[in-house]
């Protein structure tokens, strides 16, 4: 069996009032991955982790079978990452920022760089300073596609980023993968990921509450549709996520055939999309305290 | 890699050495060209005073801008950022020394002041320029790496309150360095050891940081 690209097992960090608990998952090469979770599900702490940002407390962090916590400088050769927020020297320009990050990689391209910054629309004699959020994001998106890394670790890429341009990235993102290269891509927004990602991790709460293909999520995941009488009588147990209004329910499953026999004339059983499984499951905490 | 960690620094945060080269400046300007028997040990401490400063100005620069994580997700180890700071503090004295021995070959030529009869720097002007690198670089920088600017407060505060407490039970400090330092090669060794230990701590506090 192939190695994967990268391989989380166990992953734990505990912070006073939050703790990440024993994260596994593992990302084959040739894939998107996309991490997806409500604010403060530790999307963004798994990420740092991967970088050595955070210290770990318990697990294992595998790039191509070699530990990143003992290997971490050197594998970083290979891994490029796009924090959510990306901050630079306010006063420096950007070719100058370019200068000074691009000598650590030997693998750099400098025609790469060049090419993103002018299809990006960037200046590389703008300073810093000037840039909005969503321009730093592009900036940080040339440092890091033009380093020929082979893991690309995105942190909310694609927040700030005008609908027109969240697509053409994505795109460009998709296109880069190879059989030695994958992508790992946190973000809120499920719409990017149902067009390109191969694969979804769902954190909640710091625990991760599955890492599957999206053609798995399709077959499997379901939004159960009924009336508040046929969830009296099945119980709100028999669902992962709920959401109750005024004359009726939609119920969550990860077994939508098994709801489809069992349902059958008393409910609507839809396919689940990202947004209702981030949504509904995301509430069910909520609802039941 | 510290060449280009250097060069990163110098490129990025020059305009923060603007400021304290041009106050060391006109500082050592006007000691040497107002005092007609300038005081070379003044001199030289007052230019040790403020270096040891600096790299610590680039640091909490770097962490108060929030671009410390950008470099920390660089291929470098922790520990090659402390390095880094370590080093630049003895480039950056070395420099402040040098700056200060241009002034004094312009003020000797120009026939003002009068140089020490040893040299440029006596054996107690290098042992007084360690005490300070030890005082306002290496004592204070582990707190630094552990808590920023607040560190500094952990770090000074109880030197403050004890040497008050030993002043006012009678201890003279300053004379017991002194006479520490009638054994220069003993009281070097130990200046190294205490910049040595320092940078150890602060490899072992910074690699416990979060970011």
């Amino acid at each position: 069996m192939t190695e994967p690209l990268l391989s989380v097992r166990g992953l734990t960090k505990r912070y006073p009032g939050f703790a990440l608990e024993r994260a596994s998952f593992d990302l084959p090469a040739g894939l998107l991955m996309g991490l997806i979770g409500p604010n403060g599900a530790g999307k963004t702490t798994l990420l740092k982790a991967l970088l050595g940002l955070v210290r770990v407390d318990a697990g294992t962090l595998l790039f191509q079978g070699r530990d990143l916590a003992l290997e971490g400088p050197a594998l970083r050769q290979r891994i490029a990452y796009v924090p959510d927020e990306p901050k630079f020297a306010p006063g420096a320009r950007l070719a100058t920022l370019k200068a000074v990050y691009a000598p650590f990689f030997p693998t750099w391209n400098e025609a790469t760089w060049r090419g993103l910054m002018a299809d990006f629309g960037l200046d590389p004699r703008a300073r810093a300073k000037t840039l909005s959020l969503g321009q730093r994001t592009r900036f940080a998106l040339t440092l890091a596609m033009s380093r020929d890394a082979e893991l690309l670790v995105l942190d909310e890429p694609t927040t700030g980023l005008d609908p027109a341009f969240r697509r053409e990235l994505l795109a460009r993102l998709a296109a880069t993968l190879d059989e030695r290269r994958a992508i790992l891509f946190s973000t809120h927004i499920t719409s990017d990921l149902e067009a390109r990602a191969d694969l979804v991790t769902l954190l909640r709460d710091g625990e991760i509450v599955f890492s599957r293909s999206q053609d798995d999520l399709r077959e499997s995941w379901g939004v159960v549709k009924g009336g508040l009488d046929l969830l009296e009588r099945e119980g709100r147990e028999a669902f992962r996520g709920l959401r109750v209004h005024a004359h009726g329910f939609e119920g969550l499953t990860d077994d939508a055939e098994g709801a489809r026999r069992r349902f059958e004339g008393r409910a609507l059983v839809e396919r689940a999309s990202l947004e209702d499984i981030l949504v509904l499951l995301g509430r069910r905490k909520a609802h039941a305290a | 890699m510290l060449p280009k960690l250097l060069m990163r620094d110098l490129k990025l945060h020059w305009d923060s050495l603007v400021v304290p080269a041009l106050v060391l400046g006109i500082m050592l300007g006007a000691l040497v060209l107002a005092d007609e028997g300038f005081k070379l040990t003044g001199l030289v401490l007052e230019t040790s005073f403020l270096i040891p400063m600096l790299p610590l100005a680039l640091h909490q620069r770097e962490s108060g801008k929030g671009t410390l994580g950008d470099l920390l997700t660089l291929p470098i180890a922790r520990r090659d950022v402390v390095r880094l700071r370590y080093l630049e503090v003895l480039l950056f004295s070395a420099a402040a020394l040098a700056l200060a021995h241009v002034y004094i070959w312009i003020a000797l030529s120009l026939g003002a002041g009068h140089p020490h009869p040893l040299g440029v720097m006596d054996r107690n002007q290098v042992l007084g320029v360690g005490i300070l690198l030890i005082f306002w670089f290496a004592y204070p920088m582990p707190f630094f790496l552990r808590w920023d600017l607040k560190g500094l407060a952990f770090a000074y505060i109880p030197v403050l309150v004890g040497g008050t407490v030993l002043k006012l039970a009678g201890v003279d400090c300053h004379r017991l360095i002194l006479d520490l330092m009638e054994r220069p090669g003993l009281f070097g060794m130990g200046l190294a050891g205490l910049f040595a230990l320092s940078y150890r701590l602060s490899v072992k506090v910074f690699a416990r940081r979060d970011f």
